[in-house]
C-alpha cells in the first residue's frame, strides 16, 4: 500500500486560516474606513453648518453688553435678531435658518453660542462690563457628541469702521490733504 | 511508482494563489485606508483655511479694538509695527502689522492713512486679510464758523460785517446803528435790528476749545520778549526756518512768547508758522501782515489774552521793510527769491484764537480764516472774513475731536499666500 501524503490537507487548512484572516482584517479596515469617513464627513457637516452661523453674526454689529444672558433661549426665527449680543445663549436645535427653517438633514443635531466679553489688551475673559470687544464661540453636537466648535472675535470699534464706511463711501466728501500736513502731535 | 511520481509532481499551487490573492487584497485594503486619510486631511485643511479666514477678519478687529482704545496706538507699536503679534484665538494664532504707506511711519502724519495687515494661521493653512484706514477728525463746531465767541457778540455804530459763514455767540448778540452782512447766529437772543444776513437765535451752545495754550506751548521753541524790538514784532520773518530772535528753529514753525501781561504790536512782517502769546495784555494786529500757518493743520495764532485787528490798508513791502521775506528756505506760495523787491497783500490766513474779547478796530488786516474768542468779540469798523475750508477739513488738534476711522472704499483684500 501506498502511503498517501497529507500536504494538501494541511495546505487547504491554513489557506483557510489565512484567508479568514485577511478578510477580518479587511473587513476591520472596511468599517474603519467607513467610521472615518463617517467622522470626516460629519465634522465637515458641523463646521459647514458652523460656519453658516458665524457668517451670519460676523456681519452684524455688536450692541450692548447684556446685563443677563439668557441661557436657554431658542427662537424659532433669528430673523429680528440686530446685534451679536442677542445670540448669547443661543442653543438652536435642530438649527434653523435665520427666518426659522429647519435645515434638512440636521434632525438631532444642535448648536450653541456663548458669547465672551474679552480684554481688548490681553484677550483674556473679562467679567467687567462691556468692553466693545466678545469672542463668539459655536459648538455644534450631533447628540452628546461634539463634532465642532469654532470662534470668532467682534468688536464695537470695527462696527464703527464698518458702518461708517457705508456713510462715507456713499457721501465721498473726504479727500487727501495737500501738500503739507504737520506730524501727529500729542 | 505512478502513484510516487503524481505525488512528487504537486506543485502546491493552491497555496501560492492564495499567498497572492491575501496580497492584494491587503495592498487594496491599504489603498482604500490611505485614500480615506487623504479625504479626512483634505477636509481638515480645509476646515482649517476657512477658520484661518475667518480668524484674519478676526485679527483686524482686535487690531481696531487696540488702536480705538488707545490715542498713541501708533506709537507704541512693536517691531515691524505690529499691533497684534501671534496671539492665539481659537485653534489658530493671529499676527496684525501696521503700515503707513505715505511715509512709512504710523506714528507721523495725523492725516495718513495706514494699511492694516492680518494673517491668521490655523495648522497649515494661512489666509491674509488687510485693509486701509483713514483718520477723520471733527472740527469744534466753534471752528466751523467765521467768527465765533464764547460770549456776546457786539456790533457797534454804523459798523458791519460780512462773512461766508456765521458769526455766532454761546451767548447773544447786540446791534447798534449797524449793518451784518454775515448771518448771526446766537444761542439766547439778539437786539437790534440790522441782521441782514439772517438772524438764527436758540441755536445751540458750541463746544470751545480747551487747554490749546498749553498744548502747543508744550510744542513750541521759545522767543523771548526781550530779544523782540520794544516788544513788539515789527519787519521780521518768522518761520520754519527763519527765527529772527534766537539760534532755535521749530521744525513746526511753532513759536512761543510769554508777554508778561504787556501789549505787543505785530506789523509789517511776514509769519509762516504759529504763534503762542502767553500772558498778553493786548495783541495788535496791525498794517502789513502777512500770516499763514506752516502746516494745513495747525492753528495760526494763539492768545492767552485780548486779541485787536486794527490795520490800516498798507500792505507789505520788502522794499520798506529792508528784507527778502520770501527766501528760498521760506518760499511764498511756492515762490522765492533773494532779493527784498516783492510786495504781498495784507492779509490773515487761518485759525485766530484768544481767550480773551477780540475787538476789530480797524478793518485790515482781512481775515480768510476763522476768528475763535473764548470771551466776546466786539466790531468797531467793518469786517470782512472768507471762511477757509481747510480749517474744517484738517481741523487742528485741540479743535478738534476723533479720530474716527473710515475705510478706504476699495481696499479691503483677502490674500492667499
Amino acid at each position: 500500500m501506498i502511503r498517501r501524503r497529507a500536504f494538501s490537507m494541511i495546505e487547504a487548512t491554513m489557506s483557510i486560516v489565512l484567508l479568514s484572516g485577511v478578510f477580518l482584517a479587511s473587513a476591520e479596515v472596511v468599517r474603519m474606513v467607513g467610521l472615518s469617513r463617517a467622522i470626516g464627513e460629519e465634522r465637515a457637516r458641523a463646521l459647514a453648518v458652523g460656519q453658516d452661523l458665524l457668517q451670519e453674526i460676523a456681519v452684524l454689529p455688536l450692541g450692548t453688553h447684556p446685563v443677563a444672558v439668557a441661557l436657554d433661549n431658542t427662537p424659532v426665527s433669528r430673523a429680528a435678531f440686530a446685534t451679536v449680543y442677542e445670540y448669547s445663549g443661543l442653543v438652536d436645535s435642530p438649527p434653523r435658518s435665520r427666518d426659522g427653517a429647519a435645515l434638512d438633514g440636521y434632525s438631532g443635531w444642535t448648536r450653541r453660542i456663548t458669547i465672551t466679553t474679552l480684554n481688548p489688551e490681553t484677550l483674556a475673559r473679562s467679567l467687567g462690563p462691556g468692553t466693545g470687544v466678545a469672542q463668539v464661540l459655536v459648538e455644534v453636537s450631533r447628540g452628546n457628541r461634539v463634532a465642532s466648535r469654532m470662534s470668532i472675535i467682534r468688536t464695537s470699534s470695527w462696527d464703527a469702521v464698518r458702518f461708517d464706511a457705508r456713510a462715507f463711501q456713499s457721501a465721498l466728501t473726504f479727500t487727501n490733504p495737500p501738500v503739507s500736513t504737520p506730524p501727529e502731535l500729542p | 511508482m505512478s502513484t510516487r511520481h503524481s505525488i512528487r509532481c504537486r506543485p502546491g499551487t493552491a497555496y501560492v494563489f492564495l499567498l497572492g490573492t491575501a496580497l492584494i487584497v491587503t495592498a487594496a485594503g491599504f489603498a482604500a485606508v490611505e485614500a480615506s486619510m487623504s479625504e479626512v486631511a483634505n477636509h481638515r485643511l480645509r476646515a482649517a483655511a476657512d477658520e484661518a479666514r475667518l480668524l484674519a477678519q478676526t485679527g483686524l478687529e482686535v487690531a481696531m479694538a487696540r488702536i480705538a482704545g488707545d490715542p498713541s496706538w501708533a506709537t507704541s507699536l512693536g517691531a515691524g509695527g505690529t499691533i497684534v503679534s501671534n496671539e492665539a484665538v481659537g485653534r489658530g494664532t493671529i499676527t496684525v502689522v501696521v503700515t503707513d504707506p505715505v511715509d512709512s511711519d504710523p506714528a507721523v502724519g495725523d492725516f495718513d492713512p495706514f494699511l492694516l495687515r492680518s494673517s491668521a494661521t490655523v495648522g497649515s493653512a494661512v489666509r491674509i486679510a488687510e485693509v486701509e484706514l483713514q483718520r477723520r477728525w471733527t472740527p469744534l463746531p466753534a471752528t466751523q464758523t467765521a467768527v465765533h465767541a464764547a460770549g456776546g457778540v457786539t456790533f457797534n455804530n454804523g459798523t458791519g460785517i460780512t462773512a461766508d459763514r456765521a458769526v455766532s455767540s454761546n451767548t447773544g448778540a447786540s446791534a447798534t446803528s449797524a449793518s451784518i452782512g454775515a448771518p448771526v447766529e446766537v444761542v439766547t437772543s439778539a437786539s437790534g435790528s440790522m441782521y441782514s444776513g439772517g438772524l438764527v437765535e436758540g441755536v445751540p451752545a458750541k463746544t470751545m476749545p480747551a487747554g490749546v495754550i498749553a498744548q502747543y506751548a508744550a510744542l513750541a521753541t521759545t522767543i523771548t520778549r526781550g530779544s523782540l524790538s520794544a516788544g513788539n514784532i515789527n519787519r521780521r520773518l518768522l518761520s520754519p526756518a527763519v527765527n529772527p530772535y534766537n539760534a532755535s528753529l521749530n521744525a513746526l514753525g511753532i513759536y512761543v512768547i510769554d508777554l508778561g501781561n504787556n501789549d505787543m504790536e505785530i506789523k509789517s512782517s511776514r509769519i509762516f508758522g504759529t504763534l503762542v502769546i502767553r500772558n498778553a495784555g493786548i495783541v495788535k494786529l496791525k498794517e502789513g501782515l502777512v500770516w499763514e500757518p506752516a502746516f494745513v493743520g495747525l492753528p495760526s495764532l494763539l492768545v492767552e489774552g485780548q486779541l485787536w485787528i486794527e490795520g490800516n490798508t498798507d500792505n507789505l513791502i520788502e522794499g520798506m521793510v529792508g528784507r527778502n521775506l520770501n527766501p528760498a528756505s521760506t518760499p511764498y506760495k511756492g515762490a522765492s527769491n533773494s532779493v527784498p523787491a516783492d510786495t504781498y497783500p495784507s492779509r490773515l490766513e487761518g485759525l485766530f484764537y484768544a481767550t480773551g474779547p477780540i475787538t476789530v478796530k480797524q478793518p485790515r488786516p482781512a481775515l480768510t480764516g476763522t476768528l475763535v474768542s473764548g470771551a466776546g468779540v466786539l466790531f468797531e469798523d467793518a469786517y470782512s472774513v472768507t471762511y477757509d475750508t481747510r480749517v474744517e477739513q484738517w481741523p487742528a488738534p485741540g479743535f478738534r475731536t476723533g479720530p474716527e476711522y473710515v475705510m478706504t472704499p476699495g481696499s479691503w483684500k483677502r490674500i492667499v499666500p
